[in-house]
């Protein structure tokens, strides 16, 4: 791939300079000289020049968040999602890698699931509710089990979450099935220039569900769900199964009344749009419709919300810094402003950094993932 | 966003920064700390010519200013540089001269200044002859520095790997007297290095100094004792002077069969200038030394030496040297009952001959430096350094003052402008705070043996031994890494207070902006915050990140794979010696050792990564409580080691292949404990990345 296909392929020449992204764009906001459209030009500029390499080892590239409130609103359409993550593509095979937090513990593990082995992941499953070998319905958990060990001392329970799905699917009669063959979804990889074992981790997980027999895979994480919605269908055709979210099923089923919210809490809560569940896979709705069913919780929005919400901060883990604070920290005093007690998170990263950024802070606000609060509404 | 960078000083140790030749002594510790003598040696012998003899002879000014001292005893930096020295370490190094540039260079006087300008001045590529007066190489290292403290067969070794870089000698010439420094560089000499010592005695300027027999100058009685001429003492001996040549001649005179020896000495013991452990030596084998003491007449019977009449001194007003002087009490005469009178109350360079060229100093005996950055003379292409310079000094000083001859002459010969000394910073001489001093193990300094004062005297053998590899490696183990520790990139830090947790000595602290600080000068570089921090803000200069997993890597390609193959991960800290590695290595090849610096700074993703190597199992062998630096870090190794494992059971890994322990007292394992540990891992099957791992 050279970078004047890539060029005219994400019309990124498009741009007209007209700024809108630079002044959208959160990390623009704290990192001096970084810019969507700052990117775009180094580009232009060293493909006229000869200069590609030099601009493929910029490390600032991977500060990006990938949150695609540039691409929102870019009058131009310059598909800025798309050249980031082709741009990172191309510059990890030149050896620029993103410097991920944690040690790269993350990416090790990931690194891990290559190859042959046979995970233990599932223990978890088997004692919050009902799962089988093979069936219709397939529920993908992904990494929530190794962040469970990794985030507990933050007081953070990963795998609550996919327990609390597995209880209510469950209680709609559906034992999916959850299986120890199934790899990391591989986004991160995708989004870190990593593509071959990004494709390395989609086969496997391909397999593993069309061997389950499975037609319906459930997903609570949004990054999972975009992934495979999204991202499958480019590397390898489109997908022998359907592509779900946990939010559009259950909240399907609450509709029909097969599920109560009915145990009220008194919180006041404001409400945090995912930038893969939001921008990325447009699910706005859903999560509201959730939260105003369950009673005593009052909703109050940020002023950033919807398609405008602002990244949690950190993507892929990469380039974690005191930037990424800043970030995390305007986002939860904008929460704070809403008059909230409680952040409503529904995804299990911004979950985690958030909790991160308030841990160290004298900011008395709580992180709850939207789907545990479901399931204390429906008392189980 | 890159790491911040350091400025070259910054990070310099005070050990280094006290050294006149900058030896980076915290590298070759650590070196040896890791048992890798070679490599020590090496490092120290690129920068140092003369190792062996500095090992002995040094007055380690490293040592004076080293951090340790202010909790228990400094370093033995000096006898560790001896032991690199000694043995057969030396036979893999090889020099790496530059290609020959043509030049001649003369190199006057082969000493300690001499011969470090002749090696650097040769590696640079220039053609280099040794003029030297006497018959025999090495200058007061030979003819002044007794055999007891400086083997003559250290001394040759030393001088012959120098020559063999193809430097020339030619012996018993004396430059300016048959042959002029003109007349070399008619012969075809570019440029010229004055090193001559100072190798004449003052004269003690009191009666009877000239008229009796068994007055003896301290450098002629000294070089006749190294020459094996058997200079012929009396057994009454008495020698005047303070330093280190006065205390050599007392030793040595013990050892020629003199019954008593008195050294004479005109000011107090504090101010006394030979060496604290020489004079420490000196006492024990039997020599007296009178304090507050001056000369005052050399008496006579016969025409022989009969006695030294001397006078007590009184502490006065402090002098130009900013010593407090002398000053005799009347009615305190007195005189010493002696056959021999040595002077050894200060030497200067033989140059009268050389006046006639060159300006000369200090009435009109030291040779004069215009320039003493570059150590330029008034001649140009003539360049002085050394004791001939200076007046008597120590060998270190005179190795750094012939590198930088050499520098300055190489620029010389190639038409630059000769150099400029950079300024350094000074060693601070803070004092560590008293917290962190009571939270630091005491460690006992390793302790050389000494021959019995009876088969001291019995001839000239070398007094001390050196260190043992254990002892050394016990000793380098008591380093504090200066400097090495933790340097916090506040761009990266999210200031989530991890390292102000975790810190085994409290150093990291949340400021009230809310910033996180920390103070490198008190840090000892366990590492524990650095393998934390969930930004890796924390760099270490001692291990930085992934070190750990490198040296598995490095490991693994040096040894043959075996089936299982288990990465044990030794904390240095435990109680084994070289043995115990040696059996190790020999009764269990399925264990690759890798030697860590403490199990704390080792993180949850070394040791996974240690997986993905394709390690069968891992072992985290933590030293015995005793022997631990940091015991408070024993806890998040623990809980390290617990999610590791955690983690590889969901991986389907087993984490039973993960196994932490403490070392026994003594050795690396208890028993039969290994051998049914790795039969244990083998029965848990291969790494299943293994193929692949190790495909790559």
């Amino acid at each position: 791939m050279n970078i004047q296909d890539l060029i005219e392929r994400t019309k990124v020449s498009f741009c007209q300079d007209c700024g809108v992204c630079t002044g959208s764009c959160p990390v623009s906001r704290v990192l001096p000289g970084f810019s969507p459209q700052q990117m775009v030009s180094k580009f232009i500029l060293s493909a006229d020049l000869g200069l590609e390499d030099e601009a493929l080892s910029d490390r600032d590239m991977w500060s990006c968040l990938t949150c695609a409130l540039c691409l929102q609103r870019c009058p131009s359409k310059v598909e800025y999602l798309e050249f980031v993550r082709a741009v990172r593509e191309e510059a990890f095979r030149t050896g620029n890698k993103a410097t991920f937090a944690h040690d790269g513990v993350i990416e090790t593990i990931v690194n891990m699931q290559r190859g042959g082995l046979h995970q233990n992941k599932t223990a978890w499953a088997r004692e919050a509710g009902q799962i089988a070998e093979s069936g219709e319905y397939y529920l993908f958990v992904g990494c929530l089990p190794y962040f469970d060990v990794l985030f507990r001392d933050m007081g953070i329970s990963s795998l609550d979450s996919a327990s609390h799905m597995l209880k209510m699917l469950n209680k709609l009669g559906i034992e999916p099935v959850v299986s120890d063959e199934e790899r990391c979804c591989g986004h991160d990889m995708l989004w870190s220039g990593n593509v071959d074992v990004f494709k390395e981790l989609a086969a496997f997980n391909i397999e593993a569900i069309k061997r389950c027999g499975s037609k319906k895979v459930i997903f609570g994480c949004p990054e999972g769900y975009v992934t495979f919605k999204a991202y499958y269908p480019l590397y390898f055709g489109e997908l022998d199964f359907e592509v779900v979210h946990f939010y559009d099923l259950v909240g399907q089923q609450i509709k029909e009344g097969a599920l109560q919210l009915g145990h009220a809490e008194k919180r006041t809560v404001t409400y945090h749009d995912p930038c893969r569940l939001g921008r990325m896979a447009g699910i706005y709705e859903a999560p509201r419709e959730l939260i105003a069913g369950m009673p005593g919780m009052k909703l109050v929005e940020m002023e950033r919300n919807r398609e405008n919400a602002v990244c949690c901060g950190v993507s892929c883990w990469a380039n974690c810094s005191s930037y990424s604070k800043q970030i995390q920290m305007d986002r939860i005093k904008e929460a704070e402003a809403t008059g909230a007690d409680t952040i409503i998170t529904a995804c299990p990263k911004c979950k985690i950094h958030f909790t991160c950024a308030l841990s160290s802070g004298d900011v008395g606000m709580e992180v709850k993932d939207l789907t545990c609060l479901m399931a204390s509404a429906m008392e189980i | 966003m890159a790491n911040k960078t350091q400025i070259d000083h910054d990070d310099w140790p005070p050990c280094r920064l006290a050294c006149p030749i900058l030896t980076d002594a915290r590298e070759y510790i650590q070196l040896i700390a890791e048992r890798r003598f070679e490599e020590a040696f090496a490092a120290i012998r690129k920068q140092n010519p003369l190792p062996g003899i500095c090992g002995r002879i040094c007055t380690h000014p490293c040592e004076v200013s080293c951090k340790r001292g202010q909790v228990d005893e400094p370093i033995a930096i000096a006898t560790l540089k001896r032991f690199a020295a000694d043995g057969s370490r030396k036979d893999e190094y090889e020099a790496q001269p530059n290609e020959s540039t043509g030049h001649n260079v003369a190199v006057i006087g082969s000493g300690p200044a001499g011969l470090s300008a002749a090696h650097d001045l040769a590696l640079l590529g220039h053609h280099v002859t040794i003029f030297e007066v006497l018959p025999v190489l090495g200058g007061m290292l030979r003819v002044g520095v007794p055999a007891y403290r400086l083997p003559k067969d250290v001394l040759n070794e030393e001088i012959k790997a120098i020559l063999d870089l193809g430097i020339e000698v030619k012996t018993g010439v004396r430059i300016s007297d048959k042959i002029k420094i003109a007349d070399l560089f008619d012969q075809g000499y570019k440029a010229v290095f004055l090193a001559i010592g100072a190798h004449k005695d003052r004269k003690l300027g009191i009666p009877g100094e000239d008229e009796f027999e068994g007055v003896v100058s301290a450098v002629s009685f000294l070089r006749d004792v190294s020459e094996k001429r058997n200079p012929k003492v009396g057994k009454k001996v008495a020698v005047v002077g303070g330093g280190n040549t006065a205390v050599d001649s007392a030793r040595s005179v013990l050892r020629m069969g003199a019954e008593t020896v008195h050294i004479v000495y005109r000011r107090s013991k504090d101010e006394m200038p030979a060496a604290q452990e020489e004079i420490e030596e000196a006492i024990q084998e039997g020599v007296q030394i009178a304090y507050l003491t001056s000369p005052l007449e050399i008496l006579g019977e016969d025409g022989k030496v009969s006695g030294l009449k001397c006078i007590k001194n009184e502490l006065g007003e402090p002098d130009a040297s900013g010593r407090r002087s002398p000053e005799p009490v009347p009615g305190s005469e007195f005189t010493l009952d002696v056959d021999t009178v040595i002077a050894a109350i200060g030497q200067a360079p033989e140059s009268s001959l050389l006046a006639d060229e060159l300006d000369l100093a200090e009435g009109a005996q030291r040779i004069a430096v215009k320039d003493p950055d570059s150590l330029a003379t008034g001649l140009p292409g003539v360049f002085a350094g050394g004791d001939a310079v200076t007046g008597p000094a120590t060998a270190v000083k005179a190795i750094a003052a012939g590198k930088r001859a050499a520098i300055s002459i190489d620029h010389y010969l190639r038409g630059e402008a000769l150099p400029k000394a950079e300024p350094l910073k000074e060693a601070e001489g803070k004092k560590l705070a008293t917290e962190i001093v009571e939270k630091t193990r005491r460690l006992p300094r390793s302790r050389v043996q000494t021959l019995s004062v009876d088969s001291r005297l019995a001839g000239f053998d070398e007094v001390a031994s050196g260190f043992t590899e254990d002892q050394a490696v016990q000793e380098a183990q008591r380093c504090l890494h200066c400097n090495l520790g933790a340097y916090l990139d506040l761009e990266r830090c999210i200031t989530c207070g991890a390292c102000v947790e975790v810190c085994p000595l409290d150093i990291p602290s949340m400021g009230e902006d809310g910033k996180v600080y920390v103070d490198v000068f008190k840090c000892q570089a366990c590492g524990t915050c650095a393998a934390e921090c969930p930004v890796q803000a924390v760099s270490m200069r001692f291990y930085p990140p992934g070190h750990t997993v490198r040296e598995v890597e490095k490991a693994l390609k040096q040894s043959e794979i075996s089936n299982p193959f288990v990465v044990g991960l030794f904390s240095q800290y435990g109680n084994f010696t070289g043995s115990h590695l040696d059996t190790l290595s020999k009764d269990f090849p399925q264990v690759v050792p890798v030697m860590v610096f403490g199990l704390e700074r080792v993180s949850v993703s070394d040791l996974l990564r240690i997986f993905e190597l394709g390690a069968d199992g891992v072992l985290m062998a933590e030293a015995p409580p005793e022997n631990r630096r940091f015991p408070e870090t024993w806890p998040l190794v623990e809980k390290r080691s617990t999610a590791a494992k955690e983690i590889l059971d969901l991986l389907g890994f087993a984490g039973d292949r993960l196994i932490l322990y403490t070392m026994p007292e003594e050795g690396l394992f208890e028993g039969s404990w290994l051998a049914e540990t790795i039969g244990e891992i083998k029965s848990l099957g291969p790494n299943p990345l293994r193929k692949e791992a190790l495909a790559a």
